[in-house]
């Protein structure tokens, strides 16, 4: 069966038979205006009415629904699970206008900086009728303004996505930085340089050098600083990436007390105080007997750690300021009926990077662990995703706690830690 | 009693035949500020007892009188666009277009300006505010004015399609109620350029600019020759009827097309 035609293809196949003296003018926009009628009738884009500064428009997201399962264990043997069912809803409206700028909105259903997911029957303590829908909301997720002056360089400011090549044992990937983003692109030939400048708004004072005798708090930065190198060795499919970046706080000791934490690191140890991270991830994609196949690892140290341990009281573990993870997937799914699997080692020293932003579910948000973890994906569909993800984890020094603002409780002194994940993903 | 009702039946009865016998025609102004008057006016010669009221304040009004039921026939120097199509079909409406004559977007200057031709790429470029003097065109320096037709013109769009890649406007252009407008600025206004119908390139003060070579003429334009050459329509909600029926077949009669070509539009034929 032909596919309807519309007046969007018609017009010009219209001017030939004019041209061609097998219709008249009049015929034709007789025939023209029910091929738009139809258009207007049958099509969706026919309803819309877009504003003229629009050059593109597109409207994207994914649902996802995940079976959970976490569990933790305790120096004396005492476990704790959470096993949750959950679901994410993200949409996103992007679009670009003339003279070079574009923009994007993501909407979310949950807050959180590191998860969108909102758990089946609500375990949040403050409500337990059936089906609640307290945890479930509208937030949004990134908002930002691109102005892209040449395919060399553009500059990005609002909630953004994380502008930074990195892993997930520095940066939680739902994780939004908020603030201004610079990135330079540069190819010649087989070889790409890059540069990506990021000045982000940690946490913002709500007013600055207060009245009187209050606490003169200001507004903290995390600055980012990153140069890359792509070697492309065989079209896109073989080359050796490496993207080396420095992390420095701004006025963490001036902010307030939710990151400042009396500056010094104890408790669930969220202060930022003595980071000066230096990361260098670096990757090698190739063919593997024609599948895609990726090796990669992430390497990071904090320059500080040493006056971080000494403020936590434990100077003598100054050398605890590492970080690495080193993996391979082999497979990528994308059509149906593909698959691939995927396997990393990742350990993280307890004063080497900034928990706030470290993967919430790998190692439950927390430093002090290393461990193993595994998964795969396999594409059911075109847009459908069935991925599973297993993780066991161990904490590195036992005389000193796993800090961060974990899932599976509040007490630091986790010893163990278990992950099993199990999603459906639909993407449009 | 009984008295009362048929004298009211008959104020109710000619009252009805007064509607009947008015037009209300709404729309393009292109069409409705020289030509629909000039054959309405000779419609009214030879039709005593027909009145017409014609409001010309641009192609979406008139479109939008003909999805409202606001007025028998809309005068549009552009098509209806899919959302129009949409929104009159929701309310059971059928726009209907007849072609009632063809016009070329004549692209004028002041007539003192040193400038003979134009390349399609820079009228883009001129209009769209890439090149803001008339250096850049070969003129002797000055900054260019842009005068174009307002937002609700059929004119603004038709421009925007044919001449500028869809192209938005520059933020400096001055946006104009009418032709008469804009070739009176123009004509004023050394340095100014904009876009008029046929019918009103005769403006003193101003010239027109031929195009790749081209000149907007009768000839030019119903060899579809000239890049700016457009069908002007009249819509109806489906077939027309009564007077507005009439009115049409008039406007397509030799006679209505000796007046298109009168009033400087090019005949359907």
């Amino acid at each position: 069966m032909a596919s309807a035609a519309f007046a969007q293809d018609s017009g010009p196949l219209l001017d030939l038979l004019v041209k061609k003296g097998i219709v008249n003018d009049q015929e034709a926009e007789t025939l023209r205006a029910e091929l738009v009628k139809d258009f207007a009738a049958n099509t969706s884009a026919g309803k819309l009415n877009l504003s003229s500064t629009l050059t593109e428009l597109r409207l994207s997201g994914d649902l996802r629904a995940r079976f959970e399962s976490r569990t933790g264990e305790l120096p004396s043997g005492d476990h704790q699970e959470r096993d949750r069912f959950r679901y994410r809803f993200r949409t996103s409206l992007t679009g670009k206008v003339v003279n070079d700028w574009s923009f994007g909105v993501r909407l979310e259903t949950a807050n959180g900086s590191r998860s969108s997911n909102v758990t089946m029957g609500d375990d949040s303590a403050a409500n337990t009728s059936p089906f609640h829908k307290a945890s479930d909301g509208v937030y949004v997720g990134q908002i930002y303004l691109t102005y892209t002056p040449s395919p060399l360089f553009n500059i990005t400011v609002g909630r953004m996505p994380n502008p930074l090549n990195t892993t997930l044992m520095v940066w939680d990937g739902d994780i939004n930085p908020e603030g201004f983003a610079e990135q330079f692109k540069f190819r010649d030939g087989n070889n790409e340089f890059s540069a990506t400048l990021g000045q982000f708004l940690y946490s913002a004072a709500s007013t600055q050098n207060t009245f009187g005798a209050g606490a003169n708090v200001k507004d903290m930065g995390l600055l980012a600083w990153q140069a890359g190198y792509k070697a492309y060795l065989e079209g896109t499919s073989k080359f050796f990436l490496v993207t080396p970046t420095l992390y420095t706080y701004v006025r963490s000791s001036q902010n307030a007390a939710a990151f400042r934490d009396g500056f010094s690191p104890t408790a669930n140890q969220t202060a930022v105080n003595n980071l000066t991270v230096v990361e260098v991830p670096f990757e090698f994609d190739w063919l593997l007997g024609g599948v895609p196949a990726r090796a990669y690892a992430d390497v990071a140290i904090n320059l500080d750690a040493k006056d971080r341990a000494s403020k936590f009281g434990r100077s003598d573990l100054d050398g605890q300021n590492k970080a690495f993870t080193v993996g391979f997937q082999y497979g990528k799914a994308v059509n149906k009926g593909e698959w691939d699997a995927r396997i990393f080692y990742q350990a993280v020293q307890a004063f080497a990077l900034d928990p706030n932003l470290v993967d919430s579910d790998i190692f439950d948000s927390r430093t002090n662990m290393r461990g193993l973890v595994i998964g795969g994906d396999y594409a059911l569909g075109g847009a459908t995703m069935l991925t599973v993800t297993a993780s066991q984890a161990k904490r590195i020094n036992d005389t000193i706690i796993a800090p961060g603002a974990g899932d599976i409780g509040a007490n630091n002194a986790l010893d163990k830690y278990w992950l099993l994940q199990a999603d459906i993903v639909v993407k449009f | 009693m009984k008295k009362s009702l048929i004298v009211l039946a008959a104020v109710l009865a000619a009252a009805g035949l007064v509607r009947a016998e008015k037009l209300v025609i709404k729309g393009s102004d292109t069409l409705g500020a020289k030509l629909v008057p000039q054959l309405a006016e000779e419609y009214k010669a030879k039709n005593p007892g027909v009145s017409f009221e014609i409001a010309a304040e641009g192609s979406t009004t008139g479109i939008a009188a003909i999805i409202d039921s606001t007025a028998q026939i809309g005068m549009s120097s552009r098509r209806a666009k899919p959302t129009e199509m949409s929104g009159a079909s929701a309310k059971g409406v059928n726009l209907k277009p007849t072609i009632v004559a063809y016009d070329g977007i004549a692209v004028i200057i002041n007539a003192n300006r040193p400038i003979d031709k134009l390349t399609k790429r820079q009228v883009e470029q001129i209009f769209a505010g890439d090149i803001t003097d008339w250096s850049a065109v070969g003129g002797t320096a000055g900054k260019i004015s842009i005068y174009t037709r307002n937002t609700s013109s059929g004119t603004y769009q038709d421009f925007k399609d044919l001449a500028m890649n869809k192209r938005d406007y520059a933020g400096s252009s001055q946006k104009m109620a009418g032709n008469e407008q804009i070739a009176s600025e123009v004509s004023k206004n050394p340095n100014g350029i904009g876009y008029v119908g046929l019918a009103y390139v005769a403006t003193p003060g101003i010239k027109v600019v031929p195009i790749g070579g081209i000149t907007p003429s009768k000839e030019t334009v119903l060899a579809k020759q000239y890049p700016y050459a457009r069908p002007t329509f009249y819509y109806t909600n489906g077939e027309p009827s009564g007077e507005a029926a009439k009115f049409i077949e008039f406007t397509l009669s030799d006679e209505g097309q000796a007046i298109v070509g009168k009033v400087g539009f090019v005949p359907i034929r």
